[in-house]
């Protein structure tokens, strides 16, 4: 049966003209009619007169020998204030000049190839938006090291780190390990809405992507460095139920070689303090967890001209009035910081979560917070936002605003997976419930009131988003 | 010895709960979406443990505080609202309809006070809030403002001696708050959702000023205008206590509790 249908399909290939081959000498967009194959390369850039070079093949015949260009905003029903010369520069090839977008938005290029019409959307970027697409990148960040942990970076002590997320004898039961919730082939996460190690916790269990880069961990921030954020879930009774005792003896007894070759020093007598060194291995591992480039970088690095148009048109809602990149902002698409975004934040019959207020109380209390013994950069310097972080009313209910890279493949969303799909999000957004906002506060979530096609456009934007 | 260490201990309770500050939460609503959420006996239960002495609630559909009067009259002071749901909060000023609710609820319940309302400029002079300001003066009612100083000039210019309880001290400054009190004697402010006044429970100098030059003019208040926000009251509660024990006993006691019983006791008396 195989056989049978790679057979037909080959036959298919076989009967299509050789016409069908014809190539433009031009890289760019591609756009095809009846009889033609057209390329172009332009740089628009609004207000500014701009050129096209463009080339064209017959798919069956000799070259052709008319091109006539123009341009038109379709939703504004307008076309451009000035009229382009086209100047043959060689069989098939064209420079067309004098053409200008006199705003941003959605153009269309209309070419008209020996009377053949072959027309491409192309959104137009502001100045101001370009500002704002070129502020998330460039990617992949240049490595870096936690100076709060002597060991970030190390490769000894990175292997240790992966052994150790693998490893369920840490968990008090033996039973659950990191990778339990943190799934290797689910991205580091679960796909639960709510985590669940040895019983089901209040929050979704976040993806570990680019994890390195955060400023706070958990949520609620409650940790402000990735190996004290390590620890918690191992010493939490719904989650690993350790000790630092059963911790220590693990090292002690089954890792003493690893953990020398890592830290160069055998275990100490310290429990907590190895405690603390399982911690950071864990974190030496988890800053490797850096995702890979994606559609978007090369868009927006200038390296793609087949970014999807609908990507396109979510990113100008992206970055414009839908006003993600405020929060999401910069190159992992987070400021990092810490929001109420209308999600109702029960946690159960009773009882709230109180998110970044509770967060702040802990990190604050932490024996591993970054003013404690335990920072290994004596400065302090990396403490600062430790120091001054103070509880407002408004951390009630805040949660922290997560990256968006490979956001695609780490649904269900918010804080305790309550939305199942990046189409929810977005709905969420557009539909946003403003009396669960105070009038005071943030001015910055109002209903965005977006259309079916502009829901589809920013979905396709966040998916633009997935590594490749 | 150990029972000697456990009424030692229960000693030591009573009498941290003995000092507790007391406080009049002047800025609570229990709207529409909370009354399943937080349930009445909860809603009761949270106000009684945060250790309020009473507490002055509105709800966006008024049969919110009129349920929790019911269930707690010793507790709760009621205010009315001009809102029958809390999408009416952008749109009442220009809402005709809005003044035959508020008619048939005056009619049937008593109150303390028209509020918390929002309110902004030269829409005070709209002839909505300008008949919600004649209803509050034939009743003898406070005005609960969440506005901007035009709005609390335009009040006061229609009705002279109208009270009125600025919500959030109008987001202002402590400059222009202590201006507005010097202008009007028939002016008290709540710092609800503010805390700009204090860090880690020192009072900011500035702020401290206007307290201590105003200390009968301000209340606390928790404003939970989400149903997940009644669980923050006694949060509040204790972080009020906790920036009062700053300033002067007096004062803080003032700030904490009295003012609320000294203004709204004609209520309680009725």
């Amino acid at each position: 049966m195989e056989k049978r249908r790679s057979a037909v399909l080959f036959l298919s290939v076989a009967l299509i003209p050789a016409a069908q081959a014809c190539t433009p000498a031009i890289e760019g967009p591609r756009l095809e009619s009846r009889s033609y194959v057209l390329t172009y390369r332009a740089a628009p850039e609004v207000g500014k007169h701009f050129s096209v070079e463009v080339a064209a093949c017959a798919k069956n015949g000799p070259p052709p020998q008319a091109l006539k260009i123009d341009a038109h905003m379709p939703e504004h029903r307008h076309g451009m204030n000035y009229k382009p010369t086209v100047k043959a520069t060689g069989p098939g090839r064209w420079r067309a000049e004098g053409l200008m977008f006199h705003m941003p938005g959605k153009w269309e290029f209309v070419f008209f190839v020996e009377g053949e019409r072959l027309a491409r959307e192309l959104i137009v970027f502001s100045t101001e938006e370009k500002q704002k697409i070129l502020a998330h990148g460039p990617w992949p960040p240049a490595p870096r090291r936690d100076p709060s942990n002597r060991v970030s970076g190390k490769p000894e002590a990175i292997a240790l780190g992966e052994r150790l997320f693998f490893e369920p004898r840490l968990s008090g039961t033996g039973s659950v390990l990191c990778a339990t919730c943190h799934v290797p082939f689910r991205r580091f996460q679960d796909a639960r809405p709510r985590g669940f190690g040895l019983e089901e916790v209040d929050r979704n269990t976040p993806a570990l992507a680019n994890v390195g880069l955060y400023r706070w961990y958990g949520w609620d921030g409650g940790n402000d460095s990735l190996w004290a954020q390590s620890i918690r879930p191992l010493l939490d009774p719904r989650e690993m139920r350790s000790s630092p005792s059963h911790i220590a003896n693990f090292i002690r007894t089954l890792a003493a070689k690893d953990y020398e070759n890592a830290f160069g020093r055998k275990p100490p007598a310290d429990d907590e303090a190895l405690l603390v060194d399982v911690g950071k291995a864990l974190a030496a591992f988890q800053e490797t967890l850096v995702t890979k480039r994606t559609p978007f970088d090369d868009f927006r690095d200038g390296l793609s001209t087949d970014y999807p148009l609908a990507a396109q048109r979510g990113l100008r809602i992206f970055v414009g009035k839908g006003n993600c990149s405020v929060c999401h902002f910069g190159p992992q698409f987070t400021n990092g910081e810490f929001a109420d975004t209308g999600i109702a934040f029960f946690a159960g019959k009773g009882r709230v979560d109180p998110g970044r207020l509770e967060g702040i109380k802990k990190v604050k209390a932490s024996a591993y917070n970054l003013l404690g013994r335990f920072n290994d950069d004596a400065t302090r310097a990396n403490a600062v936002g430790t120091r001054h972080v103070e509880q407002q009313h408004r951390n009630f209910g805040e949660f922290r605003v997560p990256g968006l890279r490979n956001v695609a493949l780490t649904a269900p969303y918010m804080h305790n997976g309550s939305l199942s799909s990046l189409r929810e999000v977005v709905m969420h957004y557009s539909d946003i419930n403003e009396e669960r906002l105070h009038l005071d506060g943030e001015k910055i979530l109002r209903k965005l009131n977006l259309s079916p096609g502009e829901i589809d456009d920013l979905v396709a934007f966040l998916e633009s988003l997935t590594e490749q | 010895m150990r029972m000697l260490i456990a009424l030692s201990f229960l000693f030591l309770v009573g009498t941290a709960n003995s000092q507790q500050l007391p406080i009049f939460d002047a800025h609570l609503h229990y709207s529409h979406d909370a009354w399943d959420l937080v349930p009445v006996p909860q809603a009761i239960e949270i106000l009684r443990k945060a250790g309020l002495k009473r507490a002055l609630i509105s709800s966006a559909g008024d049969d919110g505080q009129q349920r929790l009067y019911a269930a707690a009259p010793d507790l709760v002071i009621p205010e009315l609202r001009p809102y029958r749901n809390r999408s009416d909060v952008g749109t009442w000023a220009r809402d005709s309809s809005v003044i035959p609710y508020l008619e048939s609820r005056l009619s049937k319940y008593s109150y303390a006070a028209i509020g918390e309302f929002h309110l902004y400029g030269a829409d005070a002079d709209l002839p909505v809030p300008r008949r919600m300001v004649e209803l509050a003066k034939k009743h003898n009612l406070f005005l609960h403002a969440h506005s901007d100083v035009e709005a609390v000039e335009r009040l006061l210019a229609q009705w002279p001696q109208a009270r009125i309880l600025w919500a959030h001290a109008g987001f202002d400054s402590p400059e222009r708050v202590a201006a507005m009190l010097r202008k009007h004697r028939n002016l008290w402010c709540d710092l609800a959702f503010r805390t700009d006044f204090s860090s880690n429970n020192k009072v900011d100098s500035a702020w401290r000023s206007v307290f201590l030059e105003f200390p009968d003019r301000f209340m606390v208040g928790t404003d939970s205008y989400t149903p997940e926000r009644w669980h923050y009251i006694p949060e509040h509660a204790a972080w009020a206590r906790g920036w009062l024990a700053d300033l002067p006993r007096d004062v803080a006691e003032r700030i904490a509790w009295k003012n609320g019983e000294a203004l709204f006791s004609s209520f309680q008396s009725r």
